[in-house]
């Protein structure tokens, strides 16, 4: 499948682009039009923060040398992206198997990939509600961004795997409700410590 | 070819915005046709309830927002003067005064600051107002409101018919105070009005000095028992001084800041458009709202 065809597929076709894509498995292609999509992402972030020091700190000579270290904050992005992306999809193929008995691990990592693209218009929204003035529709549009890439994700996960969108939430969700446990149980410590202070 | 159309377009999209993400800074925005350099007049809109927390949305005005932009207006050398545009009922005392000290470093700064009485300019956005060289209003503004009021509820009777009971361990005697569930002792009610006096001692001293050689203190006193007037009254009383629009206070403030012809007008923290609708939504129930917060004046 050529590049473009996977990009428009994965923004206005999902559904039956992923199902192609869990077959034919071109995870060089989804991981370099992925990456592209996150430098482009930190590149905006970069511009947005650089834009929002010089206002937030006092000395310019600070706001250059924060400014000096953007490339390292891209970088970082970028990587720990990558890396949650591989332990995710990892998390994702093991809980197929276990829960459903399916498996496609490298479909997963091509699919989970290519739907966290849209992901890279939020920062755009975001940067043309400052310059515009339009926060609330450019907050809108992140929230619309953030819903589109979490559906896109179900149906990722959906169509590699080959099961119903309720068994691909349950997938989803246990990674990050696993992840939350020891929050809210830390909360419930705190909170029946507070009696006692 | 739909495809690559599409696609080209989403590319074309993405390369404009690295490009403006390059060249962005957060002044640009909201600048629409303000020329670079030339002497503006920075407005900065004090509208809603007055709160130390919170945003633009359902009627309060959050200090953080108005802060920035006087902070904003002080700094950029093409702004000689403020204008405060003032649309509020009152709110928190911290609140009026954080933007009070802001207005202070804005007019230390060599900057002359005007206000501009909207519907509603009482309590705590007098406080502000008086904080300003010169304050304008409409005849039937609505001003004054010089005081301090705490209100606190008694829910008492309601939870012994509910059969809710609570049983309070506290570390000291006043820890609960202002409790609603019980009847406040005289002891504490001593304390409160201690704190309210304070504070209204607060807000009679910033009028005073705001105020100075237009009022005497003796006169600010005589009327800051809580009373609302219109702006015609309040300039008769010396707490106004000019009856006039928004466009007047704005040529009041050229004239301060001895700009020759039309001034540029940069508003500087101005809600987008749906922040604004947003907010009328829930304007409406927050009116008088100030008398039910505690602590608000």
């Amino acid at each position: 499948m050529p590049i473009t065809d996977m990009l428009y597929g994965v923004l206005f076709r999902p559904v039956a682009t992923f199902g192609r894509l869990a077959e034919e498995k071109p995870l060089a292609r989804a991981v370099g039009v992925w990456s592209l999509a996150l430098v482009f992402t930190a590149l905006v972030n970069a511009g947005i923060f650089r834009g929002q020091l010089g206002s937030a700190l006092p000395f310019p000579a600070l706001t250059q040398a924060a400014s000096n270290l953007m490339w390292l904050y891209g970088l970082m992005y970028v990587l720990f992206s990558l890396a949650l992306w591989f332990v995710i999809s990892a998390v994702y193929t093991v809980l197929g198997e276990l829960l459903f008995g399916v498996a496609n691990g490298r479909g997963i990592l091509t699919c989970m990939a290519l739907a966290g693209v849209p992901a890279a218009f939020g920062p755009a929204f975001y940067l043309l509600g400052e310059v515009l003035s339009l926060q609330s529709l450019s907050w809108l549009l992140m929230l619309g961004v953030s819903l589109w890439t979490l559906v896109l994700k179900i149906l990722a996960l959906r169509e590699t795997l080959d099961i119903d969108t309720a068994r691909a939430v349950v997938i989803w969700i246990l990674p990050y409700l696993a992840a939350a446990l020891p929050v809210i149980l830390g909360v419930i410590v705190v909170i029946a410590s507070i009696g006692t202070l | 070819m739909k495809q690559k159309l599409v696609t080209g377009i989403v590319i074309i999209f993405c390369l404009g915005v690295l490009v403006l993400a390059a060249r962005w800074t957060p002044s640009d925005a909201g600048k629409g046709k303000i020329k670079v350099g030339q002497p503006a007049i920075g407005v900065v809109k004090v509208e809603g309830v007055l709160m130390s927390s919170g945003g633009t949305y359902g009627g309060t005005a959050g200090t953080a927002d108005i802060m920035q932009a006087l902070q904003e207006a002080r700094k950029r050398e093409d702004i000689k003067a403020v204008l405060l545009r003032i649309d509020s009922p009152g709110g928190s005392a911290v609140a009026a005064q954080e933007v009070g000290e802001e207005i202070d470093r804005v007019r230390a700064a060599g900057k002359p600051v005007v206000a501009s009485m909207g519907d509603v300019a009482a309590s705590g956005g007098y406080w502000i107002a008086a904080s300003c060289d010169e304050i304008y209003a409409n005849p039937a503004t609505t001003t004054g409101s010089i005081g301090v009021i705490t209100e606190l509820l008694n829910v008492q009777g309601l939870f012994e018919k509910l059969g809710i009971r609570s049983e309070v361990i506290k570390s000291g005697p006043y820890k609960d105070m202002g409790s609603m569930n019980r009847e406040i002792t005289p002891e504490e009610r001593q304390i409160l009005e201690d704190l309210v006096g304070d504070v209204y001692q607060q807000f009679l001293e910033q009028v005073e000095t705001g105020r100075k050689g237009k009022i005497k203190p003796e006169e600010v006193r005589a009327l800051a028992d809580g009373r609302v007037m219109t702006g015609k009254q309040a300039q008769k009383s010396g707490l106004v001084d000019t009856m006039g629009n928004y466009y007047d206070a704005l040529d009041r403030a050229r004239e301060l800041a001895h700009i020759e012809g039309e001034p540029q007008v940069v508003e500087l923290n101005s809600a987008d458009p749906l922040t604004r609708l947003l907010s009328r939504f829930s304007a409406s129930s927050l009116v008088n709202n100030n008398t039910r917060v505690p602590m608000a004046y």
